[in-house]
């Protein structure tokens, strides 16, 4: 690889037979565009979602939202996932996130900072962490479109156990702690079932965040001190796969079902403007993929 | 340049209890050699001491006035008379039921440097979180009293304020049932408890701002502080967690590991000879 630009954002897109992640990338890259300052991209996918990317996306709206495409074959290993779209609907797809951890070797950037597809950024809130020598950086909490906290194990990993951080967004740069960082979550992944047992947390469903929580969990001393950055205790907001995406007012002002995680019928409009959502419902971006980018279009952004 | 030292209570029933403080002096001795400890026995009991036990304390001594809990058992009443019989011109009172940790007792003296008397007003669990204080303190933050953590006290012998506080602990401690009952008969603890008592004394003293300080790396295995995800049961925690005393001495408990701290540990089933003899090794080598 060549030399590496400075700054720029990365976004995993592995397609499924149910779900589009390379449109919902271009959304994610899209708003990245707009919103932010350091906003060179990075596709990074495999030759058949490409494939699907070149047949299914105008090349000049790619070329609006990608600076890069990088292509990363991964081997295919069973990890379906249970999804829904809002309480009453529930599927099940193929989540390809094996080298996820592989990023800081992938990335065309010094300084990366790494998205999932349905995290939608819709200001300028992490351009402050390039500005700076944090070598790597990710979110310690959560909550959910009403504020309330995500369940108990995604508050730790088990009752007695560890933190539970978030691997939604991750930032790092290419020191020797970054590449510690990852070099940990590698080798999670790789001894994963021992990980399990000794962390104690379900082995079934791969989870990218149980392997960032135990490197944050070693950096941090084996406790839960302060030496990695937490985003500055900004928590990361989700919106659940049970929450749905009701109504686009414009480009940075979504409105959304949020659903009572204890009474399903329950449910609560919540109006986000200018707010960074990690929008989990999936299929809700697929519903309103439409009306998100021509509200870019209405507003000429 | 004022004599300073650790002193605790040492008090045997049927079985050793002195162990304890023993496991203390050692771990405070494993942070610095030249720190000093005493211990304060029951009177008339000095000749009674295990060998070891002499060698390890620096100064041993026997209550004052007498043991004031000889006849209901609870010794730990016996603590207001620390400032009476302490060695030292500044102290730090300690519980037994705790251990020290690699912990700089320089900077520990230094904390307390500006303070006549002074207690810790946050602890950690042992994943360093805050540890939570509703439950714990209940009963204070029911009638609006300071929620400090009484297992560690620093005071200076000579200082006036740090007297008239004691000289309130004497009365408190020596009449703690008259006290629930005059002044508690709503709620109060359901037997002698001493961290309330000194709750009580300082809101007595009207001194909490005075006494309260931050030592952030105080850590109380108080089990229902702990964040578990059922807070309704008290957890054993030595029995159901995962333990380890390493050969370094540090403390891991499930995966989080406490290389450096104050440890109120509490469960006394904790104190193995294991971890004695490790403690042990760590302070000599």
């Amino acid at each position: 690889m060549t030399a590496k630009d400075e700054c720029g954002v990365c976004i995993f897109a592995y397609n499924n037979e149910k779900l589009d992640y390379i449109k919902f990338a271009h959304i994610a890259a899209k708003y990245i565009k707009k919103n932010t300052k350091y906003n060179k991209t990075c596709l990074i996918t495999d030759e058949s979602s490409k494939d699907w990317m070149d047949m299914s996306v105008d090349s000049t709206f790619h070329k609006e939202c990608f600076d890069y495409v990088v292509t990363d074959e991964v081997k295919f290993k069973h990890n379906p996932r249970r999804h829904y779209d809002s309480p009453w609907s529930t599927f099940t797809a193929q989540f390809s996130n094996s080298n996820k951890d592989d990023i800081i070797n992938l990335t065309p950037f010094e300084k990366t900072l790494l998205i999932d597809s349905d995290y939608i950024v819709q200001n300028n809130f992490y351009d402050y962490i390039f500005e700076t020598d944090i070598p790597f950086a990710i979110h310690k909490t959560a909550e959910y479109l009403d504020h309330k906290p995500p369940r108990l194990p995604e508050q730790e990993l088990n009752e007695a156990g560890i933190h539970h951080w978030w691997s939604t967004v991750v930032y790092f740069d290419q020191s020797d702690e970054s590449k510690l960082f990852f070099d940990i979550w590698s080798h999670v992944k790789e001894n994963w079932e021992y990980y399990s047992i000794l962390y104690q947390f379900p082995k079934n469903l791969f989870r990218t965040d149980f392997c960032v929580s135990i490197a944050a969990h070693i950096m941090n001393g084996y406790n839960d001190f302060n030496f990695v950055h937490d985003f500055l205790s900004v928590p990361l907001v989700n919106a659940d796969q049970k929450d749905d995406l009701v109504k686009i007012n414009g480009v940075n002002d979504w409105v959304f079902m949020s659903a009572d995680r204890e009474v399903e019928w329950k449910t609560m409009l919540v109006r986000k403007k200018d707010a960074n959502v990690h929008v989990m419902n999936k299929m809700a971006i697929n519903r309103h993929a439409d009306e998100i980018l021509d509200s870019f279009i209405k507003e000429n952004a | 340049m004022s004599s300073r030292g650790f002193i605790t209570l040492g008090i045997d029933s049927e079985v050793d209890q002195i162990k304890y403080s023993y496991a203390l002096a050692l771990s405070i001795k494993q942070c610095d050699p030249s720190a000093e400890v005493c211990l304060v026995i029951d009177e008339g009991k000095t000749d009674e001491l295990k060998q070891e036990y002499k060698d390890t304390f620096d100064y041993v001594v026997e209550l004052p006035y007498g043991n004031t809990g000889s006849i209901d058992g609870i010794h730990a009443s016996n603590f207001w008379q620390m400032i009476h019989c302490t060695p030292f011109d500044e102290t730090i009172y300690v519980d037994s039921d705790v251990l020290f940790n690699h912990v700089d007792i320089d900077l520990l003296w230094d904390t307390f440097a500006d303070r006549d008397i002074a207690m810790p007003s946050t602890a950690l669990t042992y994943r360093t979180t805050p540890l939570g204080k509703d439950h714990k303190f209940y009963l204070e933050t029911h009638f609006g009293l300071p929620t400090n953590f009484g297992n560690m006290i620093y005071f200076k012998r000579k200082s006036k304020v740090a007297l008239s506080w004691f000289k309130m602990a004497d009365a408190v401690f020596q009449n703690w049932e008259e006290l629930y009952a005059a002044k508690f008969s709503e709620r109060s603890p359901e037997f002698f408890e001493k961290n309330f008592l000194i709750n009580v004394i300082t809101s007595m003293m009207d001194m909490n701002n005075d006494v309260q300080i931050d030592i952030p790396y105080y850590y109380d295995m108080y089990s229902k502080g702990q964040g578990f995800w059922d807070n309704s049961e008290s957890i054993d925690w030595v029995n159901e967690l995962n333990h380890w005393y390493t050969s370094d001495g540090t403390l891991i408990i499930e995966n989080s590991s406490i290389s450096k701290g104050i440890i109120h540990y509490r469960n006394r089933a904790f104190i193995t000879e294991g971890i004695i003899d490790v403690i042990k090794s760590t302070t000599n080598s």
